[in-house]
């Protein structure tokens, strides 16, 4: 083979790996950011940025902010508003969402009212105690990049990255699921309409590709990895940093912080050794008021949860019932509140 | 941005952005201005180099620049200048360029001696370590030579990005005069082959070994820098893990220079001649990191006095030269005592070639030649990624058994827990002698890094690239494994490139980057 052809031909792959690369990512769009009108049909979507676009088109208005994690979704809107006593509330909850993400959101959003002359009343901060200090999202996973806007980056290279993943998984996984639901959603034909009556006795009988089951898959593994999943915290002083400096930003612009932990079901809380939640709460109780719902007992019956994680949206209610002081108040052994107000 | 990011780490060799992007554009603009003239080549590589350096944090792009316009000025004096003066005006330069290195990497260590603390991590502009050499070797090459120095083609030699930041440290009689080749302004397939070919395997290095061993080495130092417990299968594991890790890291690099050298049709000189299969310490710096070596033995061993003035001036010599090559690392003294500790090594090897003479070893000699090398290339590579001297400390203590493990460690990483649930590693076992911070996983990929690092040729053997080595005899016949321009090779590519571009998302930096 000739040099030149040998050259040529290396450079054609990558030619066509990144091209190919490139198509795959925007046709298929796993964190749906090319697309996110299609975020609820893919397996990999960036809250954050959809987050952020929802704020952009419909939330411009609110007066104040909800922070959280996939638990903060649980929150519903109107209530949040009607308990702030606000008009409006934007809920910025994202997977696994941290303080690394909450603090960039909310600089960005009180610069971008600034800059129309607007401002900021309230804001609710709700942490999850078993992560926080833990080793983020932010920025790290695909589905887990903030907005150009929020986190400063340059546009370019957010799409770029976005372009150019390898993510061969994700694409299959959004694949199986859009297969899926298409299949799920045909209505059923018989055989025979096909025009082959006579294979329907041969043939074995066809399901749709079952997707693997989120939620019972990741209890067993958790009820397996329990001995193993040590809580670690590498970065919990860089966290509490970041939270003084989120609770400072509310203080400098008038906001309204209401500080308060995820309540953690009695499942989910075996997984760790109580006193170390109750540590960290303390700590983050020193930097600011904290609402630390801990392991509460009552509710500790399953109806209160849709899962070991997510507690119901009445739950929801209760918590926000609490820490509003609303008249006729959830019991007093829910929650207590830690540090100086 | 609040968040971890890696927008501060500058555009990597193994980025997508610089592999799809940069390079192409900077190759290509290269070429087509070639055409119109070599000189208009030169200034626009030149440019594009600094623009690959501003990417990191465009402010300090001044320093490159002013340290380019200073040392050019302080050239272009010698051959005006008469003897004495002239040599007063070399060592000024050669202060000046040091004192910049000095305020930015070692001005924080010096005041933590004298306060007595700790020192805190400097911010170092990105390749300030390995420009100062360069332009102290350039310095000194001139001044010696009374050349008349050419401003463009002086600023690319400098600038030019394949070496810019992690070398290798280039001389000006090695680059310079390529830079003024007409010749190498037309493209060469050859060169663009062999570089798309020595690149992708350097890439592969880095990203498909290197970065694999990275998640293991850390907890376990980590450990260590925090006084946790130690096993010593955990601590010799991520010795022999952190050494492989900085090979395939380096070493892939400065393959990666070399290749994209190529693409230009210079020949910058390798830096690696598979070290790990040196069989004594003088062999082993021989072979590792060839052009600070090379460095070292010119502008300080021999200045010095080298050899020439008896066994005991030269330990004292080669003490002293290890010594600062480990202050160049890094102002910490843990890579003091790096430093150090090879200064040592290399005075007992020298004695001990004093005492047996010039024999050549036998087969057996040989082999534990090797094996003493290794482990005590591993042993030093503990200081050198120690936190601090109590955490290397803490870790050689485990390596000899007394790392405080006690016997039932909680288990903390979790790359053995499928192996566990399967079955195929008892959590018995785990507890007991692997601790909390290490895994059978770990040890598994270190061993085949190991084995790729000692049985597979490197890449300068596969491609016979033999540019500024110091001698031949490491290399290997490889045999059919040769590189050349075929199909069999042309699917090798093929296949490691489309591993590596798989694994492009997992941002990491190049270790080098840091020294």
């Amino acid at each position: 083979m000739r040099t030149r052809t040998f050259a040529f031909c290396f450079l054609a792959f990558l030619a066509l790996l990144l091209g190919s690369t490139m198509a795959a990512n925007v046709i298929i769009d796993p964190e749906a950011v090319f697309d996110p009108g299609r975020a609820e049909m893919r397996v990999n979507s960036n809250s954050r940025y959809l987050r952020y676009l929802e704020y952009r088109e419909k939330g411009r208005d609110a007066e104040a902010l909800l922070f959280g994690s996939s638990r903060g979704n649980i929150f519903e809107r109107d209530v949040v508003a009607q308990r702030l006593g606000v008009a409006k509330v934007q809920n910025f909850s994202v997977t696994y969402g941290m303080i690394t993400d909450h603090l960039p959101t909310l600089e960005y959003v009180i610069r971008e009212k600034a800059s129309r002359g607007e401002k900021l009343k309230s804001v609710v901060l709700m942490l999850d105690i078993a992560h926080f200090g833990k080793p983020p999202w932010t920025n790290i996973n695909l589905d887990g990049f903030l907005a150009p806007e929020v986190s400063g980056e340059h546009p370019a290279r957010f799409w770029w990255r976005y372009v150019t993943a390898f993510q061969f998984r994700a694409w299959r996984a959004t694949i199986r699921k859009e297969v899926g639901r298409r299949v799920a959603e045909a209505p059923e034909r018989p055989l025979r309409s096909l025009g082959a009556p006579a294979l329907a006795g041969m043939l074995p009988a066809w399901r749709p590709p079952q997707l693997p089951l989120a939620q019972p898959a990741a209890a067993e593994t958790k009820q397996v990895q329990r001995r193993y999943d040590v809580v670690l915290r590498p970065m919990v002083h860089a966290h509490l940093k970041l939270l003084a400096r989120f609770v400072e930003v509310c203080r400098q612009n008038g906001v309204a912080l209401t500080v308060m932990t995820s309540p953690l079901s009695r499942a989910n809380a075996s997984m760790y050794d109580a006193e170390e939640p109750r540590r960290v709460a303390h700590r983050i109780s020193e930097i600011v008021p904290l609402w630390d719902f801990g392991i509460p007992a009552v509710l500790d019956r399953g109806e209160f949860w849709l899962d070991y994680s997510h507690f119901t949206p009445g739950v929801a209610r209760i918590l926000l019932d609490r820490v509003t002081g609303q008249p006729g108040a959830p019991p007093e052994e829910l929650g207590v509140l830690r540090g100086r107000p | 941005m609040t968040g971890p990011t890696n927008s501060r780490h500058g555009m990597l060799f193994h980025t997508s952005e610089f592999i799809f992007l940069f390079l192409p554009a900077a190759v290509a603009l290269h070429f087509i201005l070639a055409r119109h003239s070599p000189h208009a080549a030169i200034v626009t590589t030149t440019i594009t180099s600094l623009a690959f350096y501003t990417w990191w944090r465009p402010p300090f792009v001044l320093l490159p620049v002013l340290s380019i316009l200073a040392n050019f000025w302080i050239a272009s004096y010698f051959t005006r200048l008469d003897e004495r003066a002239a040599k007063r005006l070399l060592i000024v330069g050669i202060v000046a360029n040091v004192a910049v290195l000095a305020w930015f990497k070692y001005a924080d260590f010096v005041v933590s001696i004298f306060e007595g603390r700790k020192p805190g991590l400097p911010e170092v502009p990105l390749a300030l370590s390995f420009t100062t050499f360069v332009q102290i070797a350039f310095l000194v090459d001139i001044y010696r030579r009374k050349a008349r120095v050419e401003f463009a083609p002086y600023a690319m030699f400098v600038a030019f990005f394949p070496h810019l930041i992690a070398g290798p440290i280039v001389r000006w009689s090695e680059l310079g005069p390529q830079i003024a080749e007409k010749f190498r302004y037309r493209v060469d397939w050859n060169n663009i082959a062999l570089g798309l070919t020595i690149f992708t395997l350097g890439l592969s290095k880095k990203v498909l070994i290197a970065d694999r061993l990275a998640p293991h080495v850390g907890p376990v130092f980590e450990a260590a820098a925090n006084g946790a417990p130690l096993t010593a299968i955990a601590a010799w594991g991520a010795a022999f893990a952190y050494s492989a890790q900085l090979y395939f890291d380096f070493s892939g690099y400065s393959d990666m220079a070399v290749g994209l050298g190529l693409l230009f049709n210079l020949r910058l000189p390798i830096n690696f001649a598979a070290p790990f299969r040196a069989t004594s310490i003088i062999d082993l710096w021989r072979r590792w990191h060839i052009s600070l070596s090379r460095f070292l033995r010119d502008f300080i061993y021999v200045p010095l006095g080298g050899g020439a003035k008896g066994a005991a001036r030269r330990s004292f010599n080669l003490f002293a030269t290890m010594t600062l090559g480990g202050l160049w690392h890094g102002a910490n003294w843990t890579f003091i005592a790096w430093g150090a500790f090879h200064g040592v090594l290399l005075t007992i090897n020298h004695a001990w070639r004093k005492l047996r003479g010039e024999r050549e070893p036998t087969r057996a000699r040989r082999f534990a030649g090797w094996l003493a090398t290794f482990i005590a290339f591993v042993i030093g590579m503990v200081f050198f990624r120690a936190a601090d001297i109590g955490a290397a400390v803490l870790i050689l203590k485990a390596m000899a058994g007394f790392g405080g493990a006690t016997g039932n460690e909680e288990i903390k990483v979790a790359w053995d827990f499928w192996s566990m649930r399967m079955g195929y590693v008892s959590e018995d076992f785990a507890r007991v002698w692997i601790g909390s911070h290490w895994s059978v996983v770990g040890s598994l990929l270190t061993a085949g890094a190991l084995l790729v690092a000692f049985i597979i040729p490197d890449t300068m053997e596969l491609t016979d690239y033999r540019e500024g080595e110091p001698h031949s005899q490491w290399r290997r016949n490889v045999g059919l494994l040769a590189w050349r321009p075929s199909f069999p090779w042309l699917v090798v590519l093929a296949l490691l490139f489309g591993a590596v571009f798989a694994n492009l998302l997992q941002f990491t930096e190049f270790l080098y980057y840091q020294f």
